[in-house]
């Protein structure tokens, strides 16, 4: 097998048992308290921190706009919140499927993740490609601003993060409308 | 995108008309509610479901006539005590379910 593929299993296994995991802790959290722990104080309590740490993943986006090096600590940040948030989120949902909004917002969120792990690994080949080019580049003799120069074509067109981008972003706003709509119609129909 | 997003309000809109417990509700009413069909029948907006929806049906009347004799006179103490129907009687757990707690476990009202 080889590492690239060894790395994939290992991910997706990871990946798998993390579900499962949560879905689990929801499960012996509702019969513990003898009816649905989403449905529970409680249970809200974990949507709402779930969705507080799904919020602070917006920091990094923002951060890498204003900042000339990437903010790699922030990034870092990023994965993390965007991995445990929506964990917490399975723990506050587990595995009731019922209505159609809060449903839909959790396989949104599902995508979002899912793209998010692609995209760190898309993103991560695409900078091996650049930094192999640059030395190419740079060992056949030419200065360091043409090499900037002729890579950043390269960098801005790279067709693999651009069709990344073009899941990655849209559906997170659809994911952040179904969210709102979720908690409001859970606010109304609940009581505040 | 902005388009994307105005057709999932448009649907979110249609659905809340035409099913809205299909897109809102937890689960299924239980069959001793299945004849409301309405959410207004229950729930007051972003107050939940409030007892005095709940005594709109199950007012004194209807308790005195109950086979059970005990139940009338143990629900008024339990509303002069200022009790939420909530505390021990809860709802959208599917058809067959039970949406009485008693003594710790859930039972037929």
């Amino acid at each position: 097998m080889t590492v690239l593929a060894k790395r994939f299993l290992t991910v997706m296994v990871l990946v798998v048992a993390a579900i499962g995991g949560a879905l689990l802790i929801e499960v012996l959290l509702s019969l513990q308290a003898g009816w649905t722990f989403g449905h529970s104080q409680q249970g809200h309590v974990v949507g709402w921190v779930g969705f507080a740490l799904i919020l602070s993943v917006f920091a990094y986006p923002l951060k890498k706009r204003f900042d000339r090096k990437w903010p790699k600590n922030w990034f870092r940040f990023h994965q993390m919140a965007g991995i445990v948030g929506p964990m917490l989120i399975l723990i506050h949902a587990g595995p009731h499927f019922h209505a159609l909004v809060p449903l839909f917002a959790l396989l949104a969120m599902g995508i979002v993740v899912l793209s998010g792990v692609i995209g760190s690994a898309v993103h991560r080949k695409a900078l091996q490609l650049l930094k192999d080019e640059r030395k190419e580049l740079l060992n056949r003799g030419l200065s360091p601003e043409d090499v900037e120069e002729r890579l950043y074509d390269l960098a801005s067109s790279e067709e693999t993060f651009r069709i990344w981008q073009i899941i990655h972003s849209p559906m997170l706003m659809m994911f952040l409308s179904l969210v709102l709509a979720h908690v409001i119609g859970a606010l109304y129909f609940g009581g505040l | 995108m902005a388009v994307a997003t105005a057709v999932l309000l448009a649907w979110l809109a249609w659905g809340t008309a035409k099913y809205p417990e299909a897109f809102w509700a937890p689960g299924d009413l239980s069959r001793y509610h299945a004849d409301i069909t309405t959410c207004a029948g229950c729930h007051q907006p972003f107050r939940g479901a409030v007892a005095g929806q709940c005594i709109t049906c199950h007012g004194g009347s209807r308790f005195a006539v109950q086979p059970k004799s005990g139940l009338f006179e143990s629900h008024q103490k339990l509303m002069r005590a200022g009790k939420s129907c909530s505390g021990c009687h809860t709802e959208h757990r599917g058809a067959q379910a039970q949406i009485t707690i008693g003594v710790g476990r859930w039972e037929n009202p």
